[in-house]
Protein backbone atom coordinates (compact mmCIF):
# COMPACT_ATOMS: atom_id res chain seq x y z
CA UNK A 1 0.00 0.00 0.00
CA UNK A 2 2.83 2.30 0.97
CA UNK A 3 4.68 1.61 -2.27
CA UNK A 4 1.56 2.50 -4.30
CA UNK A 5 1.27 5.75 -2.37
CA UNK A 6 4.91 6.65 -2.94
CA UNK A 7 4.49 5.74 -6.61
CA UNK A 8 1.60 8.20 -6.89
CA UNK A 9 3.66 10.83 -5.11
CA UNK A 10 6.55 10.30 -7.51
CA UNK A 11 4.22 10.54 -10.52
CA UNK A 12 2.69 13.70 -9.09
CA UNK A 13 6.13 15.28 -8.59
CA UNK A 14 7.19 14.35 -12.14
CA UNK A 15 3.93 15.77 -13.52
CA UNK A 16 4.43 18.99 -11.58
CA UNK A 17 8.02 19.30 -12.81
CA UNK A 18 6.85 18.81 -16.40
CA UNK A 19 4.15 21.41 -15.88
CA UNK A 20 6.74 23.75 -14.43
CA UNK A 21 8.90 23.18 -17.52
CA UNK A 22 5.90 23.98 -19.69
CA UNK A 23 5.26 27.19 -17.81
CA UNK A 24 8.82 28.45 -18.15
CA UNK A 25 9.33 28.03 -21.87
CA UNK A 26 12.44 30.10 -22.39
CA UNK A 27 15.50 30.80 -20.33
CA UNK A 28 17.17 34.15 -20.71
CA UNK A 29 20.88 34.13 -20.19
CA UNK A 30 22.06 35.86 -17.06
CA UNK A 31 24.67 38.59 -17.27
CA UNK A 32 24.56 38.94 -21.05
CA UNK A 33 23.46 41.55 -23.57
CA UNK A 34 23.77 41.70 -27.35
CA UNK A 35 24.19 44.95 -29.22
CA UNK A 36 22.30 44.97 -32.53
CA UNK A 37 23.18 47.80 -34.87
CA UNK A 38 23.00 48.65 -38.54
CA UNK A 39 21.89 51.12 -41.15
CA UNK A 40 19.08 50.48 -43.63
CA UNK A 41 19.35 51.94 -47.11
CA UNK A 42 17.76 51.59 -50.54
CA UNK A 43 19.90 50.26 -53.43
CA UNK A 44 20.43 53.93 -54.32
CA UNK A 45 21.90 54.60 -50.87
CA UNK A 46 18.99 56.56 -49.38
CA UNK A 47 18.31 55.99 -45.68
CA UNK A 48 15.15 54.09 -44.81
CA UNK A 49 13.26 55.11 -41.71
CA UNK A 50 10.81 52.89 -39.87
CA UNK A 51 12.42 49.49 -40.36
CA UNK A 52 11.60 47.39 -37.35
CA UNK A 53 14.39 45.16 -36.10
CA UNK A 54 13.48 42.55 -33.51
CA UNK A 55 15.36 39.79 -31.82
CA UNK A 56 13.12 36.83 -31.22
CA UNK A 57 13.38 33.32 -30.00
CA UNK A 58 11.50 30.10 -30.46
CA UNK A 59 9.78 29.12 -27.27
CA UNK A 60 9.94 25.38 -26.92
CA UNK A 61 8.02 24.46 -23.83
CA UNK A 62 6.66 21.02 -23.06
CA UNK A 63 3.13 22.04 -23.92
CA UNK A 64 3.58 25.27 -25.79
CA UNK A 65 5.50 26.63 -28.71
CA UNK A 66 5.59 30.13 -30.05
CA UNK A 67 7.72 33.14 -30.64
CA UNK A 68 8.64 35.86 -28.24
CA UNK A 69 10.36 39.18 -28.71
CA UNK A 70 13.53 39.84 -26.78
CA UNK A 71 14.01 43.37 -28.02
CA UNK A 72 12.91 45.61 -30.85
CA UNK A 73 13.65 49.04 -32.27
CA UNK A 74 12.86 51.16 -35.33
CA UNK A 75 15.40 52.70 -37.65
CA UNK A 76 15.58 56.49 -37.35
CA UNK A 77 15.53 59.15 -40.08
CA UNK A 78 19.16 58.33 -40.93
CA UNK A 79 18.26 54.67 -41.31
CA UNK A 80 20.27 53.81 -38.22
CA UNK A 81 19.14 51.30 -35.67
CA UNK A 82 20.85 50.43 -32.44
CA UNK A 83 19.37 48.38 -29.64
CA UNK A 84 20.36 46.22 -26.75
CA UNK A 85 18.92 42.74 -26.76
CA UNK A 86 18.67 39.92 -24.28
CA UNK A 87 19.97 36.48 -25.20
CA UNK A 88 18.51 33.03 -24.69
CA UNK A 89 20.15 29.98 -23.21
CA UNK A 90 19.30 27.40 -24.39
CA UNK A 91 17.50 28.42 -27.56
CA UNK A 92 17.84 29.93 -30.98
CA UNK A 93 18.00 33.64 -31.50
CA UNK A 94 16.25 35.05 -34.56
CA UNK A 95 16.66 38.44 -36.14
CA UNK A 96 13.53 39.81 -37.74
CA UNK A 97 13.68 42.77 -40.14
CA UNK A 98 10.40 44.27 -41.35
CA UNK A 99 9.23 47.47 -42.93
CA UNK A 100 6.54 49.25 -40.92
CA UNK A 101 5.70 51.86 -43.53
CA UNK A 102 2.68 51.32 -45.77
CA UNK A 103 4.08 53.59 -48.45
CA UNK A 104 6.07 50.88 -50.15
CA UNK A 105 6.66 47.18 -49.95
CA UNK A 106 10.19 46.30 -49.01
CA UNK A 107 11.97 43.05 -48.47
CA UNK A 108 11.67 41.49 -45.05
CA UNK A 109 14.01 38.98 -43.48
CA UNK A 110 13.98 36.52 -40.64
CA UNK A 111 17.30 34.92 -39.90
CA UNK A 112 17.60 32.36 -37.14
CA UNK A 113 20.91 31.06 -36.03
CA UNK A 114 22.02 29.39 -32.84
CA UNK A 115 25.49 30.79 -33.41
CA UNK A 116 24.11 34.28 -32.76
CA UNK A 117 23.96 33.45 -29.12
CA UNK A 118 26.49 31.79 -26.81
CA UNK A 119 29.48 33.71 -28.12
CA UNK A 120 28.27 36.83 -29.83
CA UNK A 121 27.71 40.09 -28.03
CA UNK A 122 27.53 42.15 -31.22
CA UNK A 123 25.27 41.73 -34.23
CA UNK A 124 26.45 44.35 -36.67
CA UNK A 125 24.24 44.42 -39.75
CA UNK A 126 26.43 47.03 -41.41
CA UNK A 127 24.79 48.90 -44.27
CA UNK A 128 21.80 46.76 -45.00
CA UNK A 129 20.24 47.24 -48.44
CA UNK A 130 16.50 46.65 -48.65
CA UNK A 131 15.00 46.40 -52.10
CA UNK A 132 11.46 47.17 -53.14
CA UNK A 133 9.30 44.19 -53.93
CA UNK A 134 8.03 43.91 -57.49
CA UNK A 135 4.80 42.00 -57.88
CA UNK A 136 3.18 40.67 -61.03
CA UNK A 137 -0.19 38.97 -61.23
CA UNK A 138 -0.92 36.36 -63.88
CA UNK A 139 -4.66 35.80 -64.11
CA UNK A 140 -5.63 32.52 -65.76
CA UNK A 141 -9.16 31.88 -66.93
CA UNK A 142 -9.82 28.22 -67.60
CA UNK A 143 -12.71 25.79 -67.94
CA UNK A 144 -10.85 22.63 -67.20
CA UNK A 145 -8.13 21.39 -64.85
CA UNK A 146 -4.75 22.95 -65.56
CA UNK A 147 -1.32 21.79 -64.52
CA UNK A 148 1.23 24.54 -64.45
CA UNK A 149 4.95 24.94 -64.00
CA UNK A 150 6.17 28.40 -63.10
CA UNK A 151 9.90 28.94 -63.14
CA UNK A 152 12.14 31.91 -62.69
CA UNK A 153 15.87 32.32 -62.98
CA UNK A 154 16.02 34.95 -60.27
CA UNK A 155 16.87 33.36 -56.95
CA UNK A 156 14.71 35.72 -54.93
CA UNK A 157 11.44 35.18 -56.77
CA UNK A 158 8.48 34.16 -54.68
CA UNK A 159 5.56 32.54 -56.34
CA UNK A 160 2.18 32.52 -54.76
CA UNK A 161 -1.39 31.81 -55.61
CA UNK A 162 -4.35 34.13 -55.23
CA UNK A 163 -3.28 37.00 -53.10
CA UNK A 164 -0.47 38.70 -51.29
CA UNK A 165 -1.37 37.29 -47.92
CA UNK A 166 -0.78 33.74 -49.02
CA UNK A 167 2.80 34.37 -49.95
CA UNK A 168 4.05 33.71 -46.50
CA UNK A 169 2.19 30.44 -46.19
CA UNK A 170 4.83 28.29 -47.85
CA UNK A 171 6.67 25.70 -45.90
CA UNK A 172 9.99 27.19 -44.87
CA UNK A 173 11.76 23.91 -45.53
CA UNK A 174 10.76 24.10 -49.17
CA UNK A 175 13.10 26.97 -49.93
CA UNK A 176 14.41 25.70 -53.25
CA UNK A 177 11.03 25.36 -54.87
CA UNK A 178 9.80 28.57 -53.25
CA UNK A 179 12.41 30.63 -54.92
CA UNK A 180 12.84 28.94 -58.29
CA UNK A 181 10.05 26.69 -59.46
CA UNK A 182 6.52 25.94 -58.52
CA UNK A 183 4.46 23.15 -60.03
CA UNK A 184 0.86 22.69 -59.14
CA UNK A 185 -2.65 22.19 -60.27
CA UNK A 186 -5.52 24.58 -60.90
CA UNK A 187 -8.90 23.01 -60.32
CA UNK A 188 -11.56 23.59 -62.97
CA UNK A 189 -14.08 24.58 -60.29
CA UNK A 190 -12.36 27.93 -59.76
CA UNK A 191 -12.33 28.95 -63.44
CA UNK A 192 -10.22 32.01 -62.58
CA UNK A 193 -6.92 31.64 -60.72
CA UNK A 194 -4.23 34.17 -60.07
CA UNK A 195 -0.56 33.40 -59.85
CA UNK A 196 1.33 36.15 -58.17
CA UNK A 197 5.04 36.43 -58.73
CA UNK A 198 7.08 38.71 -56.52
CA UNK A 199 10.73 39.51 -56.69
CA UNK A 200 13.15 42.22 -55.74
CA UNK A 201 15.07 42.01 -59.01
CA UNK A 202 13.81 42.36 -62.56
CA UNK A 203 13.48 38.85 -63.83
CA UNK A 204 11.97 36.66 -66.50
CA UNK A 205 9.35 34.15 -65.49
CA UNK A 206 8.49 31.13 -67.60
CA UNK A 207 5.02 29.64 -67.32
CA UNK A 208 4.00 26.30 -68.78
CA UNK A 209 0.31 25.38 -68.73
CA UNK A 210 -1.07 21.98 -69.57
CA UNK A 211 -4.78 21.58 -70.09
CA UNK A 212 -5.78 18.16 -71.35
CA UNK A 213 -3.46 17.39 -74.24
CA UNK A 214 -2.77 21.03 -74.97
CA UNK A 215 0.40 22.67 -73.70
CA UNK A 216 1.06 26.43 -73.62
CA UNK A 217 4.26 28.26 -72.82
CA UNK A 218 4.51 31.92 -71.79
CA UNK A 219 7.30 34.26 -70.84
CA UNK A 220 6.83 37.31 -68.64
CA UNK A 221 9.10 40.12 -67.63
CA UNK A 222 8.65 40.95 -63.99
CA UNK A 223 10.03 44.44 -63.84
CA UNK A 224 7.38 46.82 -62.59
CA UNK A 225 5.37 47.07 -59.42
CA UNK A 226 1.87 45.60 -59.58
CA UNK A 227 1.89 44.58 -63.26
CA UNK A 228 -0.82 42.23 -64.41
CA UNK A 229 -1.20 39.72 -67.27
CA UNK A 230 -4.26 37.75 -68.29
CA UNK A 231 -4.43 34.38 -70.02
CA UNK A 232 -7.63 32.89 -71.46
CA UNK A 233 -7.41 29.18 -72.14
CA UNK B 1 2.68 50.75 11.26
CA UNK B 2 4.18 47.91 13.30
CA UNK B 3 7.51 49.72 13.34
CA UNK B 4 5.77 52.88 14.55
CA UNK B 5 3.97 51.03 17.35
CA UNK B 6 7.18 49.30 18.40
CA UNK B 7 9.06 52.57 18.23
CA UNK B 8 6.57 54.48 20.34
CA UNK B 9 6.31 51.66 22.89
CA UNK B 10 10.07 51.38 23.18
CA UNK B 11 10.36 55.13 23.27
CA UNK B 12 7.83 55.59 26.07
CA UNK B 13 9.33 52.74 28.10
CA UNK B 14 12.83 53.95 27.56
CA UNK B 15 12.01 57.54 28.37
CA UNK B 16 11.01 56.43 31.83
CA UNK B 17 14.41 54.83 32.35
CA UNK B 18 16.16 57.57 30.50
CA UNK B 19 15.83 60.21 33.12
CA UNK B 20 19.10 58.91 34.50
CA UNK B 21 21.87 58.83 31.91
CA UNK B 22 22.75 57.68 28.35
CA UNK B 23 24.96 54.64 28.38
CA UNK B 24 27.82 55.15 25.93
CA UNK B 25 28.42 52.69 23.11
CA UNK B 26 30.50 49.71 24.16
CA UNK B 27 31.77 46.31 23.02
CA UNK B 28 29.07 43.77 22.10
CA UNK B 29 26.26 46.30 21.80
CA UNK B 30 23.99 45.46 18.89
CA UNK B 31 22.03 47.94 16.85
CA UNK B 32 19.39 47.45 14.24
CA UNK B 33 18.70 50.13 11.62
CA UNK B 34 15.66 49.71 9.38
CA UNK B 35 15.74 52.39 6.70
CA UNK B 36 14.13 53.98 3.70
CA UNK B 37 16.35 55.39 0.92
CA UNK B 38 15.86 57.72 -2.00
CA UNK B 39 18.18 56.92 -4.90
CA UNK B 40 19.38 58.72 -7.93
CA UNK B 41 21.64 57.16 -10.54
CA UNK B 42 24.53 59.24 -11.80
CA UNK B 43 26.90 58.96 -14.74
CA UNK B 44 26.42 57.68 -18.26
CA UNK B 45 25.17 54.16 -17.74
CA UNK B 46 22.16 51.92 -18.17
CA UNK B 47 20.83 52.61 -14.68
CA UNK B 48 20.77 56.35 -15.27
CA UNK B 49 19.40 56.07 -18.82
CA UNK B 50 16.81 53.36 -18.65
CA UNK B 51 15.51 53.33 -15.07
CA UNK B 52 13.53 55.48 -12.76
CA UNK B 53 14.63 54.46 -9.26
CA UNK B 54 11.98 54.21 -6.59
CA UNK B 55 12.25 54.20 -2.80
CA UNK B 56 14.56 51.57 -1.39
CA UNK B 57 14.04 49.66 1.83
CA UNK B 58 16.77 48.10 3.89
CA UNK B 59 17.92 46.91 7.23
CA UNK B 60 21.34 46.76 8.81
CA UNK B 61 22.42 44.85 11.89
CA UNK B 62 25.63 45.99 13.54
CA UNK B 63 27.83 44.78 16.35
CA UNK B 64 30.07 47.13 18.30
CA UNK B 65 33.70 46.00 18.54
CA UNK B 66 34.60 49.09 20.48
CA UNK B 67 32.75 52.24 21.54
CA UNK B 68 33.91 53.90 18.29
CA UNK B 69 33.78 50.97 15.87
CA UNK B 70 31.18 48.57 14.65
CA UNK B 71 30.77 46.01 11.92
CA UNK B 72 27.61 44.55 10.49
CA UNK B 73 25.54 43.22 7.67
CA UNK B 74 23.18 45.04 5.38
CA UNK B 75 20.28 44.07 3.21
CA UNK B 76 18.86 46.55 0.71
CA UNK B 77 16.10 46.39 -1.87
CA UNK B 78 15.60 49.02 -4.56
CA UNK B 79 12.41 49.10 -6.61
CA UNK B 80 12.64 50.46 -10.13
CA UNK B 81 10.57 51.45 -13.09
CA UNK B 82 11.90 50.92 -16.61
CA UNK B 83 11.71 53.99 -18.79
CA UNK B 84 13.72 52.96 -21.87
CA UNK B 85 13.50 49.22 -22.54
CA UNK B 86 15.31 49.53 -25.88
CA UNK B 87 18.44 50.23 -23.85
CA UNK B 88 18.06 47.05 -21.80
CA UNK B 89 16.22 44.40 -23.78
CA UNK B 90 12.57 43.52 -23.28
CA UNK B 91 12.42 43.68 -19.50
CA UNK B 92 9.17 44.29 -17.69
CA UNK B 93 10.41 44.87 -14.17
CA UNK B 94 13.64 44.96 -12.20
CA UNK B 95 14.30 44.72 -8.49
CA UNK B 96 17.76 45.31 -7.11
CA UNK B 97 18.81 43.38 -4.02
CA UNK B 98 22.06 43.89 -2.17
CA UNK B 99 23.48 41.90 0.69
CA UNK B 100 26.80 42.84 2.18
CA UNK B 101 28.96 43.69 5.13
CA UNK B 102 30.00 47.05 6.42
CA UNK B 103 32.17 48.69 9.00
CA UNK B 104 31.93 52.11 10.61
CA UNK B 105 33.80 54.55 12.72
CA UNK B 106 31.58 56.34 15.20
CA UNK B 107 32.31 59.88 16.31
CA UNK B 108 30.45 61.11 19.37
CA UNK B 109 29.45 64.77 19.28
CA UNK B 110 27.32 64.56 22.37
CA UNK B 111 25.82 61.72 24.33
CA UNK B 112 22.83 61.94 22.00
CA UNK B 113 24.36 62.93 18.68
CA UNK B 114 26.72 60.68 16.69
CA UNK B 115 28.32 60.61 13.30
CA UNK B 116 28.92 57.19 11.70
CA UNK B 117 31.38 57.04 8.80
CA UNK B 118 30.43 53.87 7.00
CA UNK B 119 32.01 51.78 4.24
CA UNK B 120 30.71 48.51 2.92
CA UNK B 121 31.00 45.85 0.26
CA UNK B 122 28.43 43.38 -0.95
CA UNK B 123 26.89 41.30 -3.66
CA UNK B 124 24.07 42.75 -5.75
CA UNK B 125 21.55 41.05 -7.98
CA UNK B 126 19.47 42.88 -10.56
CA UNK B 127 16.49 40.55 -10.74
CA UNK B 128 14.55 41.04 -13.96
CA UNK B 129 11.11 39.86 -15.06
CA UNK B 130 11.19 39.47 -18.82
CA UNK B 131 8.10 39.88 -20.96
CA UNK B 132 8.09 36.09 -21.37
CA UNK B 133 7.34 35.82 -17.69
CA UNK B 134 10.69 34.19 -17.01
CA UNK B 135 13.18 35.69 -14.64
CA UNK B 136 16.87 36.27 -15.06
CA UNK B 137 19.45 38.36 -13.33
CA UNK B 138 22.53 40.47 -13.69
CA UNK B 139 25.00 40.35 -10.86
CA UNK B 140 27.39 42.93 -9.51
CA UNK B 141 29.83 43.63 -6.73
CA UNK B 142 28.90 46.76 -4.83
CA UNK B 143 30.87 49.09 -2.67
CA UNK B 144 29.39 51.97 -0.77
CA UNK B 145 30.33 54.61 1.71
CA UNK B 146 28.96 57.69 3.39
CA UNK B 147 28.12 59.47 6.60
CA UNK B 148 25.13 58.87 8.82
CA UNK B 149 24.09 61.17 11.63
CA UNK B 150 22.15 59.55 14.42
CA UNK B 151 20.27 61.01 17.29
CA UNK B 152 19.55 58.92 20.37
CA UNK B 153 16.12 59.59 21.78
CA UNK B 154 16.88 57.28 24.67
CA UNK B 155 19.08 54.35 25.54
CA UNK B 156 17.24 51.95 23.25
CA UNK B 157 15.94 53.99 20.42
CA UNK B 158 17.14 56.64 17.99
CA UNK B 159 16.73 58.04 14.53
CA UNK B 160 19.23 58.63 11.76
CA UNK B 161 19.72 60.49 8.50
CA UNK B 162 22.53 59.82 6.08
CA UNK B 163 23.78 59.94 2.56
CA UNK B 164 25.68 57.40 0.56
CA UNK B 165 27.60 56.93 -2.65
CA UNK B 166 27.49 53.47 -4.14
CA UNK B 167 29.16 51.88 -7.13
CA UNK B 168 28.04 48.59 -8.67
CA UNK B 169 30.68 46.77 -10.70
CA UNK B 170 28.49 44.84 -13.13
CA UNK B 171 29.33 41.35 -14.38
CA UNK B 172 27.40 41.73 -17.65
CA UNK B 173 29.04 40.30 -20.76
CA UNK B 174 28.71 42.87 -23.56
CA UNK B 175 30.46 44.00 -26.72
CA UNK B 176 33.22 46.54 -26.25
CA UNK B 177 30.94 49.35 -27.48
CA UNK B 178 28.77 48.78 -24.41
CA UNK B 179 31.55 48.15 -21.91
CA UNK B 180 31.26 51.55 -20.28
CA UNK B 181 27.50 51.63 -20.47
CA UNK B 182 26.97 48.29 -18.71
CA UNK B 183 30.30 48.17 -16.88
CA UNK B 184 29.20 49.89 -13.74
CA UNK B 185 26.40 51.85 -12.16
CA UNK B 186 26.70 54.70 -9.69
CA UNK B 187 24.09 55.74 -7.19
CA UNK B 188 23.67 58.53 -4.72
CA UNK B 189 21.18 58.12 -1.93
CA UNK B 190 19.68 59.82 1.06
CA UNK B 191 18.75 57.34 3.77
CA UNK B 192 16.68 57.78 6.88
CA UNK B 193 15.39 55.39 9.48
CA UNK B 194 15.11 54.41 13.08
CA UNK B 195 17.74 52.81 15.27
CA UNK B 196 17.16 50.13 17.87
CA UNK B 197 19.95 49.68 20.37
CA UNK B 198 20.45 46.86 22.84
CA UNK B 199 21.86 47.12 26.39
Amino acid sequence: MNSIKSGYTCALIVAMLLLLQACTPVSIENNKRILVQGKFVTPEGAAIQGIRVSTKTDIKGFLSRGQGTLSEALSDENGDVSMVSLDVDPGILCLDIKNTSNERRLQSFTVCDSSFSRKETLLDLGEFVLKEIIGTSIIIRHNSDVYYTLRSEAPSVRIGIEDWNELSSYDDLDLASKYTTRESFLNSENQVDTLRVTTTNNSTVYLKLQSGLEEYTYEFEVNEIDASYEIDL
Amino acid sequence: MIVLIICSTVSVKAQEQDRTKFSPHHFNRIQLDPELSLFTAIGDNFLKDAYDLKIGTGITASFYLHKNWYIGTRFLNINTQITRPENLGDIKKTNIFTFGVHGAYVYEFTERLYLDLIAGIGSTGYYHDSKFGTNFRDSATSIWGGPKISYRINNFFGIFLGSEFRRDFMNIEVSEQLDDYFGNANLLSIRAGVRFITH
